[in-house]
């Protein structure tokens, strides 16, 4: 088995299959039953405490499973200086655990020290190009390993903007030496929300940089005739984003990918089955 | 063109704000987000939907009684109007019932329908602290503390687990939330009257437990928490109950793990004589 580029290959290096985002409510039947899962990805702020069960658990599952962690907090595109105590907390997770992936978002969800602990879109132009990239830089010196920066869902775009979002993405992982988490989801509403073709976003990434893919349900919100696509994390993966993920395979190779699902979270076994979907596209 | 820092402070006001501000709030965008199909408003609109939504899931999980107390509906609002005045200051929104509890004192603590109902949550939230609290550096070494001589317990010290949460209020706030922790209907009505409550919540290898403690305990561990010696807090002990005896609290209080560590404290010096000072 290859470890995925920029993985961290002295300890359960996360496989190119399909693993499953690990939520709270599995974490019993995960812990007892130990069963057959490529990998887990744990959102990093679920397992920040110091002490107590939470970090605990994560650390029993490890023994089992290759991990990620991802994080949904940190706030790389704010305009605030980076939370360094949020960072610490982090290091201290990931001297616990040892996970073989680190990423967070290309995004923002923090200014003036508040906080909307949402994934909130850039304004894709150089200047917030620079200062993201820059963020990315320290953030990776900080920690002391290269990390994965995802792709979010959005519901609007800026006026001021110079770049498609996937050349914005693109350049801040080749300005900033971080890997991409392809979230194809994320692609499909996009492109639906903002008019664009999703086979041009993926084209446009180059295959080397790509680390992990993220696979997950949205819903469609309708107002009068309009749709918008929001990104709930609490559908099936949809047929449409199903042959985006094959198109993105036959583009990257095997990358490791993951199932995501929040809301209304489903029984573990219906995880697992659209993980082995995945992997029978993946062949 | 605005700055980044600009655009995000406009952006954060029109999330965050209370529900009167939103549309002044919108406007000052509305040169900088495109509208299309949808307004700025409305496109705004599913952030701010997405902004509360996190915050209220957040203490949804952290205060399930005080929930199932008001009812959903009440609840969802308590945390709407709660998020303008006390936004969450961290990445990881585990912290955000800190402010919550806060914003409850402010509002309810002097409603005659609901004073009770910020001390609920307050111990709520310091049993959520008390799962995430660092681990003890350190054990109670029980043998060293056995073989602490009679003439020195007056002066012994212990160093509080960092799980250890006191409280006290003028509500029976433990019963009620007892009451209403389970899946099942509580039986029967609480009688607010009934008098207040003193409630010592701890930590012992990761399973949390907490218990009712009476008024003059809970101050004899409120003076050890805070590094007072064992003497000083039975003299704070008995000016509330002149029959408070230590002996049973401290063998309570050490088997559930309430200390980390002792030290003996060194007396107080004596008074420097008039020929020392001479010398």
């Amino acid at each position: 088995m290859t470890p995925a580029p920029g993985t961290n290959p002295s300890r359960g290096a996360v496989p190119a299959r399909a693993g499953i985002g690990l939520r709270a409510p599995h974490h019993a039947q995960i812990l007892e039953q130990r069963p057959p899962i490529a990998w887990l990805e744990a959102h990093s702020e679920n397992y920040f405490a110091a002490g107590g069960m939470q970090p605990r658990i994560l650390e029993q599952l490890r023994e089992d499973y290759p991990l990620a962690l991802h994080g949904v907090g940190l706030s790389l595109g704010s305009a605030d200086p980076l939370d360094l105590e949020h960072v610490a907390a982090l290091k201290r997770l990931i001297d616990r655990v040892d996970p073989a992936i680190v990423s967070e978002h290309l995004c923002w969800g923090a200014i003036g020290g508040r906080h909307l602990n949402d994934l909130l879109p850039m304004p894709y132009e150089i200047g917030a190009l620079r200062h993201i990239a820059s963020r990315i830089v320290e953030f990776q010196e900080r920690i002391g390993r290269q990390v994965l920066v995802e792709n979010v869902s959005s519901y609007l775009r800026f006026t001021n903007e110079t770049h498609a979002e996937w050349e914005f993405l693109v350049e801040v992982s080749r300005t900033s030496d971080c890997l991409l988490l392809v979230d194809v989801n994320n692609i499909f509403v996009n492109a639906r929300n903002h008019g664009f073709d999703p086979l041009d976003y993926l084209d446009a990434i180059p295959a080397e940089r790509v680390g992990e893919i993220h696979l997950a349900g949205h819903t469609v919100k309708t107002i009068d005739t309009r749709e918008l696509r929001i990104d709930t994390h609490s559908t099936p993966v949809c047929d449409e984003v199903w042959a985006l993920y094959a198109h993105a395979l036959r583009r990257f190779g095997p990358v490791p990918t993951l199932i995501e699902w929040d809301a209304d979270l489903p029984e573990l076994s219906r995880l697992l089955a659209e993980a082995q979907h995945a992997d029978a596209i993946a062949g | 063109m605005r700055s980044l820092a600009e655009l995000q402070r406009d952006f954060a006001a029109a999330l965050l704000g209370a529900d009167t501000d939103v549309a002044a709030r919108t406007a000052l965008l509305q040169h900088d987000i495109a509208s299309g199909a949808f307004s700025v408003a409305e496109r705004l609109q599913v952030y701010r939907h997405n902004v509360q939504a996190n915050y209220l899931n957040a203490l949804q999980l952290a205060f399930p009684a005080t929930r199932r107390l008001v009812g959903a509906e009440f609840f969802a609002q308590q945390a709407r109007a709660a998020q303008p005045r006390f936004p969450s200051t961290r990445g990881d929104l585990h912290h955000a019932g800190a402010g919550f509890v806060a914003a409850l004192h402010a509002d309810f603590a002097d409603d005659p329908r609901l004073h009770w109902l910020p001390d609920v949550a307050q111990l709520e939230w310091a049993w959520q602290q008390t799962q995430v609290a660092p681990d003890p550096a350190t054990h109670l070494d029980l043998g060293a503390l056995q073989r602490v001589a009679p003439e020195h317990y007056a002066r012994l010290s212990f160093i509080a687990h960092p799980a250890l949460r006191l409280l006290r209020s003028r509500w029976p706030v433990f019963t009620i939330w007892k009451a209403n922790r389970g899946d099942t209907d509580p039986d029967g009505t609480i009688d607010l009257d009934r008098g207040g409550e003193c409630v010592v919540i701890g930590r012992r290898q990761d399973l949390e437990q907490a218990r009712l403690c009476s008024q003059a305990e809970h101050r004899w561990l409120e003076t050890l928490a805070g590094g007072g010696a064992l003497g000083d807090a039975v003299d704070a002990a008995l000016e509330i109950d002149s029959g408070f005896t230590p002996d049973r609290p401290l063998q309570l209080s050490v088997a559930e793990g309430l200390w980390i560590g002792f030290e003996v404290l060194t007396p107080p010096r004596p008074a420097a004589s008039a020929s020392a000072a001479a010398r």
